[in-house]
């Protein structure tokens, strides 16, 4: 098995043996088991900005992400603004000098490190999670890819979640992920240009109407490609 | 052409290629536009029909990131590799792969199926590494029967190389620390094209493929990187009007 298999396989095993926490709370709770990290938390966006915790795996990182949003300055606001990834390491990284007051404040809070991933697909912005470190460190390449998998799960059950779905099944969300994904890219855009909506509000609207349907997401994708399911004004033609 | 002007021209193909990445390196780079290069490179140095990269994603998918054409069935046949095919079986075993003949194979019927369709014949696939881990693939595909040369694998792993090299460089010339956040971001910019896709194809009133046509005119008439004017696209900052792309 490649490392990347091994560690889905992993993940989906904890993830799946957990307590019935929502999805992204879970995830949070996973992020400090299995990367070298004292406290994730997960947070949506609207119109670019981030909005405050909605998960996280303790009430430290919670009082972090909640006092970042109030500065209005911080990894949060910069990943979902330009889509970069945040590696903080040390105090001495480049980014705390960036965000003067994020900085007192993360250092107040006894965050010595941070990393910060943006929840996206494609050109879509779903949020931001946060992963803290009470000490400094450099993550390497494999935990890295370790955060890159549960930020890129995060992102996927919040689309159920905007899609005002109950609470996201992994499996399914699984599923959604791996299947035929230039396909559901491109009825994604058609959807937004359809509407005239953003490509977050297409994804949502995709999600909704494949579970009324009762199909997976590729089907409906083909099925908008080909003309089947189409556009009118507000509504699904 | 006799074996010596053929290994002339080659040499002097594959020192084209190397420049051209050596300049993409330098500039703001984008590793999908360098996998894209190689592809069409790929195509024209083994006189094959189609070439194409694919990628581990971090939740170990291999993912397609880009082809010698942009042609909808094309990038399909490379997705299909996620599970069978030449690709996939390179990337997992980290071994070259020849098929000379893909019909012969019956390990990859789904695959074969749909290769049959576009005409493909003969297939190799090299992998991409970086350092021990094997990343993804460089896959190339013959209309006719091909006995794939040791000249054949040499190119094709020289190819997946520069790919290689450019990830690293990206990493230094960014000075971000990981491969990991390379290729992710090689993906999302793939996702991306195609959401761009999906959206001119139904302002402009074309076909898929045909709207990546608009991206590819518009990228070259203004200079710009077709994954920069996608971004755009889906941003609704660049918006089809009267017959054209144009500032929102």
């Amino acid at each position: 098995m490649t490392d990347g298999a091994s560690r889905r396989a992993l993940f989906v095993a904890k993830l799946e043996s957990a307590p019935p926490d929502s999805l992204l709370q879970r995830l949070c709770t996973l992020a400090v088991e299995e990367v070298p990290c004292d406290g994730a938390v997960i947070g949506l966006q609207s119109g670019g900005a981030p909005e405050g915790p909605l998960a996280s795996s303790s009430p430290w990182a919670q009082e972090v992400a909640a006092a970042e949003f109030a500065l209005g300055e911080g990894p949060s606001f910069h990943v979902i603004s330009t889509s970069e990834h945040v590696e903080a390491s040390n105090w001495g990284a480049i980014e705390f000098q960036r965000w003067p007051q994020y900085s007192l404040m993360a250092h107040e809070l006894g965050v010595a490190a941070v990393f910060c991933f943006p929840l996206r697909i494609g050109r879509a912005r779903l949020g931001a999670m946060n992963f803290l470190r009470a000490e400094p460190i450099e993550l390497d390449d494999r935990q890295y890819l370790d955060c890159l998998a549960l930020a890129d799960l995060a992102t996927y059950a919040i689309v159920y979640i905007q899609a005002g779905l109950p609470d996201s099944q992994l499996e399914a969300l699984l599923y959604d992920r791996d299947s035929d994904r230039l396909r559901v890219h491109q009825a994604t855009g058609m959807v937004a240009g359809g509407f005239d909506c953003s490509i977050e509000d297409a994804l949502a609207r995709m999600r909704a109407r494949a579970f009324v349907d009762g199909v997976a997401l590729y089907e409906l994708a083909s099925r908008i490609i080909a003309g089947e399911v189409g556009f009118n004004g507000e509504e699904w033609a | 052409m006799d074996e010596v002007k053929q290994s002339g021209a080659r040499d002097a193909e594959f020192a084209r290629i190397m420049a051209v990445a050596v300049r993409t390196l330098t500039s703001d780079f984008e590793f999908l536009d360098l996998a894209h290069q190689l592809a069409v490179s790929t195509t024209q140095l083994l006189s094959a029909e189609a070439a194409g990269v694919m990628l581990e994603d971090s939740l170990g998918t291999l993912q397609v990131l880009s082809a010698s054409d942009e042609d909808t069935r094309l990038l399909e046949i490379f997705e299909l590799q996620r599970q069978e095919g030449p690709c996939f079986e390179c990337w997992r075993s980290g071994d070259v792969v020849v098929a000379p003949d893909i019909w012969s194979v019956d390990r990859w019927p789904g695959f074969v199926e749909e290769a049959r369709i576009l005409g493909f014949v003969s297939a190799l696939a090299v992998p991409l590494r970086q350092r021990v881990h094997v990343v993804g693939a460089l896959n190339v595909f013959w209309a006719q029967p091909r006995s794939v040369s040791q000249a054949d694998l040499d190119a094709a792993q020289a190819l997946a190389d520069v790919a290689a090299v450019g990830l690293v460089q990206q990493r230094l010339a960014r000075e971000t620390g990981l491969l990991a956040e390379q290729l992710e971001s090689a993906l999302q910019s793939r996702a991306t094209i195609e959401q761009a896709k999906g959206v001119l194809a139904v302002k402009a009133h074309v076909s898929i493929s045909q709207a990546f046509g608009i991206l590819e005119a518009e990228a070259h008439a203004s200079s710009r990187s077709v994954v920069s004017l996608a971004q755009d696209v889906v941003d609704r900052t660049l918006v089809w009007r009267d017959g054209a792309l144009r500032q929102a």
